[in-house]
């Protein structure tokens, strides 16, 4: 009796052993910046919704296209309707792992590679980024990372008499502090 | 330890092993599954946008008349806007030596759903213009009316020399009024139509004959050719409710939306001498149809203040 209780102990303890930790945040801040010589802009999502789950290390984006805040209105209204066309492609999706073997629970800052998949105005691909990881004495995570992404790979077409004005390859910044999920 | 105890901890033990790989197993096949679910459980979290249907119109003006389009918050449109004489012929280089009328605006978003407008007409009377739009209804992708709705009003002072004397000095005289509801639909990412009844009070006008109040009905829509550039048309249909009227003369103008990065250019062909309700809904355009067509174009730039 007593070694069929510890059975269903050590089941229970398994379980737990592999449940994994999830933490969360609803305010990362993404920012992508346009320069050219003539002209540069940048837009601001501060409402981008993030998971990541310590244990696996993955890492899951999803960022509404019209939450991006321009400096103009009229921008912000072009970027929706005629470049992104975010009536058809409401959102960007990124999921991905960190390849480094880091302890998430371990207090420290960790230098990162995180590989996955973009899902931006219909288009998948993979892409490879460095990123930086810090983990709090709070168990709290913060994540920034910088990356390229060119617009022509994506299908966003610019038009030739706006060439001057929106560069081909946009720079995107990634700012995320997670929470533990409850 | 007897013989029984030592059988029981073995199947303890194996099935402990035994089960591990077989946990193990479930987790790969977890994983994809996991993902979707991750996805699921990104998109539960996500501050939802707002759901305001967007770029009904390339502009605050259809062509001419206002659209529902609005100045967002803390947002300055400037506007030149201008209208050459007919078109007809090398003479004058098809209008372009003379200009009918040059009119310049401001327009500056107090809040989303307000703007304030400030604006002058060159010819025919040096008209001053203040206004006010105020958006009250929004199309929604989803889950709201399936229109939208603005008001606009403004106020405008003929500041020009009026003959004989008396004339000059009737300051309430020199005053109009004019009230537009403006009620737009846009059907697809290419077509969107809007309606506007508009109605011109005059508190003196040139002669008995003519009304001081005028009804009219202007009608109009877009087209998007390319992404950039959509056709539009605008018509403002004068309820005949005076014997002066000629349906030829109502304004008619069909046009170009181009825009640019920030800007947007407005090129169109109209009946229309002036380029402020006041006077165009008036009934006392051009006959299209008898070639007298002019030339125009606007230019807007947006600041951010």
């Amino acid at each position: 009796m007593k070694k069929k209780l510890l059975f269903i102990i050590s089941l229970v303890l398994l379980h737990f052993v592999h449940a994994q930790e999830k933490l969360i945040t609803r305010t990362a801040k993404v920012t992508f910046e346009s320069k050219t010589d003539t002209e540069a802009f940048s837009a601001k999502n501060t409402q981008v919704a993030s998971i990541l789950i310590s244990d696996t290390k993955t890492i899951a984006f999803n960022a509404l296209l019209k939450s991006f805040r321009f400096e103009k209105a009229l921008m912000e209204e072009h970027f929706n309707e005629k470049y992104v066309n975010s009536e058809t492609y409401p959102s960007a999706k990124f999921k991905g792992r960190i390849i480094e073997n880091i302890d998430l629970n371990k207090v420290g800052m960790y230098d990162v590679s995180i590989q996955g998949k973009m899902n931006f105005h219909g288009v998948e691909q993979s892409i490879k980024t460095v990123a930086k990881v810090i983990v709090n004495d709070d168990h709290t995570i913060n994540i920034t990372s910088n990356f390229k992404m060119n617009l022509d790979t994506y299908q966003i077409r610019i038009p030739a008499i706006v060439k001057e004005k929106i560069s081909e390859d946009i720079v995107v910044t990634v700012n995320a502090h997670y929470k533990k999920s409850k | 330890m007897n013989q029984k105890l030592l059988k029981k901890s073995f199947v303890f033990i194996f099935s402990l092993t035994s089960l591990i790989p077989l946990t193990g197993a479930a987790q790969a096949q977890e994983t994809e599954q996991k993902e979707d679910d991750l996805f699921d459980e990104l998109d539960a979290i996500t501050t939802k946008e707002n759901t305001d249907v967007i770029a009904t119109f390339k502009s605050t003006r259809l062509l001419l008349g206002q659209s529902t389009e609005r100045v967002r918050n803390e947002q300055l449109h400037f506007r030149i806007s201008h209208v050459f004489s007919k078109i007809k012929g090398i003479d004058n280089f098809f209008g372009l030596d003379n200009l009918n009328n040059m009119h310049i605006s401001f327009e500056y978003g107090l809040t989303d759903y307000i703007q304030l407008g400030l604006s002058r007409s060159n010819k025919p009377d040096k008209t001053y213009s203040t206004s006010a739009k105020l958006s009250l209804i929004r199309q929604k992708t989803k889950d709201g009316l399936p229109f939208s709705l603005s008001y606009f009003g403004n106020i405008d002072y003929k500041s020009r020399r009026y003959v004989p004397e008396e004339r000059n000095n009737n300051f309430i005289g020199r005053i109009d009024y004019i009230h537009q509801v403006l009620i737009s639909r846009k059907f697809n990412n290419k077509l969107s139509l809007q309606i506007s009844p508009t109605y011109v009070h005059r508190n003196l006008t040139d002669t008995k004959d003519d009304p001081n109040n005028i009804y009219s009905l202007g009608i109009g829509g877009r087209y998007m050719v390319t992404r950039s550039t959509s056709l539009n048309l605008e018509y403002f249909y004068t309820i005949p409710t005076f014997d002066t009227h000629t349906i030829n003369n109502d304004a008619l103008t069909i046009g170009f939306d181009i825009e640019t990065g920030g800007h947007v250019f407005q090129l169109y062909f109209t009946n229309a001498f002036a380029l402020h309700p006041g006077k165009f809904a008036l009934n006392q355009n051009g006959n299209f149809f008898d070639r007298d067509i002019n030339f125009g174009f606007s230019i807007l730039r947006e600041f951010n203040l």
